[in-house]
């Protein structure tokens, strides 16, 4: 092949390349293939810190710090955690850290919710919104009903079976962070590292490798990263959703970007090598 | 107005797109797989906008500058709302002008909000010093804050894990595994600082490095906890070395800070493919909201 049809290669216009990769996207969603999904033991962590919570009939507080951005991530993993603690009977405590998530966190709770016929305020509570990140943290370590007097429907706490009982979050037995950006960091550092309850986090796949040295010291106990993390545990729970069906073209499209990569640089090291061919003869 | 062939081009892709859209929504409302109320309309205006959004990517355009300026609108508008009735109205107004029987107005609520004000006071060229109070009592109440629990957080603990014992109670074979590991990356050290580094060669670093590599995996698959302590003490100290400027990087400082280098790479080369399998998802969720909730073939 001519370095000129190299270059072309090279240079191709990237828009070929999204075309591609959204074709590849597209055609694997319809593809009949049974994929297998192994969950990762960060996931599996996670997994079993609930079972416990289960055992003992506790409460968890997942705190959906996510917005509309990180929704296509967040949301299937929230939505599994939720459908989890339902389906095992665990209370469950809602909030959310970032203002554009109250929505969202309302959204699938509730639909969660009704899948297993949990009663609000019973079973479950939505607290919403509040300012503050580290310092509402801290806030909630100190005196929960200081930080939230009212659930996000104006209803005193005090007055929800759910969370009448809980005076700060050493009450809660396991406390999961979905979170979009440095939300989860502030649960760890103001909120776990000060009150020492488990904690546990659910982040994009662009946060998860932050995650990782705070697992091995234990400081995060359960983390799930992505899509890929919602789909594990999503197999854990038995319920394939959102996160299962995504899998397929996600899968697909990394093997596409693969064979970019091994094809860009094959191209470019054959024009090393036509290149020094080139200027070898012309020294002749 | 004589148009170029390539803005012909443009504009006949842009009105297809455009015709292809309001076709699709026609038809999807005729044939009734789209109900024709709030929801309906909703999804029919979310797939418009997403498949507008996604028009940047062939060219900029005038559908793409629209939808840009309406996220940007709405999601203002829209968090403007929540903070008046989470922040404003739940914790200002409502402790002090409706307090709950019984209670008496929660009247230290206006420091904060006198702080507040001051702060906004920022905009103004004349009297703008005047939030230099509000930044300070900002900046020193976070350092006061953060300061220590970050460094509890981010470098005691993590220090703490780092001088766990190197060697861990296991069989005899594991121990030797283990020990082979750390001998492995010592004689790699001694082999660049005296030969590797002056014959530049990279086939014959990749061919010294294999049985390091050889070791790794056999641990990692074989479940010797110890292998996992020895990479976080060696990458812990070689990144550090990398990053210490105030010595030369020559010999064996040299040998380190390139090893150094090599788990920097393997670092970021994790959280690269970690950013890419996050970006395809978005786009997997997008497709999937247009393949089930819009079109409705699945």
């Amino acid at each position: 092949m001519q370095r000129e049809t190299l270059a072309k290669i090279l240079n191709l216009d990237r828009r070929w390349i999204f075309l591609m990769v959204l074709i590849c996207a597209i055609g694997a969603r319809f593809v009949d293939i049974d994929m297998q999904i192994f969950p990762k033991k960060t996931v599996k962590a996670m997994y079993d810190s609930i079972e416990e919570v289960a055992k003992n009939k506790g409460t968890v507080l997942l705190s959906m710090d996510y917005d509309p951005a990180a929704k296509p991530e967040l949301e299937p993993m929230s939505r599994a955690i939720l459908r989890h603690c339902f389906s095992k009977g665990v209370k469950v405590i809602g909030m959310t850290h970032n203002p554009h998530g109250q929505r969202l966190a309302q959204t699938v709770l509730e639909s969660s919710a009704a899948e297993f016929d949990a009663k609000y305020g019973e079973d479950f509570a939505l607290l919403g919104y509040k300012a503050g990140g580290g310092t509402l943290v801290i806030n909630m370590g100190q005196d929960f009903r200081d930080a939230f007097a009212k659930d996000f429907a104006n209803t005193d706490i005090r007055s929800l079976p759910v969370a009448k009982d809980i005076t700060s979050l050493t009450d809660i037995d396991y406390v999961i962070s979905v979170a979009s950006s440095g939300y989860w960091e502030a649960w760890m550092i103001y909120g776990h590292d000060r009150y020492h309850f488990k904690f546990g986090t659910g982040v994009t796949g662009v946060i998860a490798p932050d995650v990782f040295p705070f697992i091995q010291t234990g400081q995060v106990t359960g983390l799930i990263g992505g899509l890929a993390g919602a789909a594990e545990y999503e197999t854990l729970i038995g319920k394939p959703g959102i996160a299962t069906i995504g899998m397929k073209p996600q899968s697909a499209v990394h093997v596409l970007l693969v064979l970019f990569v091994l094809f860009g640089n094959f191209i470019f090291f054959w024009d090393m090598i036509l290149k020094r061919r080139q200027e070898k003869a012309w020294k002749r | 107005m004589v148009l170029k062939s390539e803005e012909i081009k443009d504009l006949i892709l842009f009105l297809l797109l455009v015709a292809l859209l309001v076709g699709t929504n026609i038809y999807l409302f005729a044939s009734g797989k789209l109900e024709f109320n709030w929801e309906g309309i909703g999804i029919m205006l979310a797939a418009g906008i997403t498949v507008s959004m996604y028009s940047f990517l062939y060219k900029d355009n005038v559908l793409f500058k629209t939808v840009e300026h309406l996220y940007v609108g709405v999601a203002a508008g829209y968090v403007l709302s929540v903070y008046w009735f989470a922040i404003f109205y739940a914790d200002l107004i409502e402790p002090l002008f409706f307090p709950p029987p019984g209670e008496s107005p929660a009247w230290y609520r206006l420091m904060p909000m006198l702080l507040g004000i001051i702060l906004l006071m920022r905009v103004s060229k004349r009297i703008g010093w005047i939030s230099r109070i509000s930044f300070a009592f900002i900046m020193g109440f976070y350092s006061g804050i953060a300061i220590p629990n970050y460094i509890q957080t981010m470098i005691v603990q993590q220090l703490h894990y780092t001088v766990r014992p190197l060697f861990s109670a296991g069989t005899p074979f594991e121990m030797g595994i283990q020990i082979a590991f750390l001998a492995v990356i010592i004689i790699y050290v001694i082999l660049d600082w005296l030969w590797l580094s002056a014959l530049n060669k990279a086939w014959v670093n990749a061919l010294v490095l294999l049985p390091f590599f050889a070791l790794l995996l056999f641990g990692i698959y074989g479940g010797i906890a110890g292998i996992n302590q020895i990479m976080v003490l060696v990458g812990v100290l070689s990144v550090l070395v990398y990053f210490f400027f105030s010595v030369e990087h020559k010999g064996v400082i040299a040998t380190t800070s390139k090893m150094g280098i090599y788990f920097l790479m393997v670092s970021f080369g994790a959280s690269f493919g970690y950013t890419i399998m996050a970006r395809m998802s978005l786009l997997v969720e997008r497709l999937e909201f247009l393949i089930r909730e819009w079109l409705q073939l699945t």
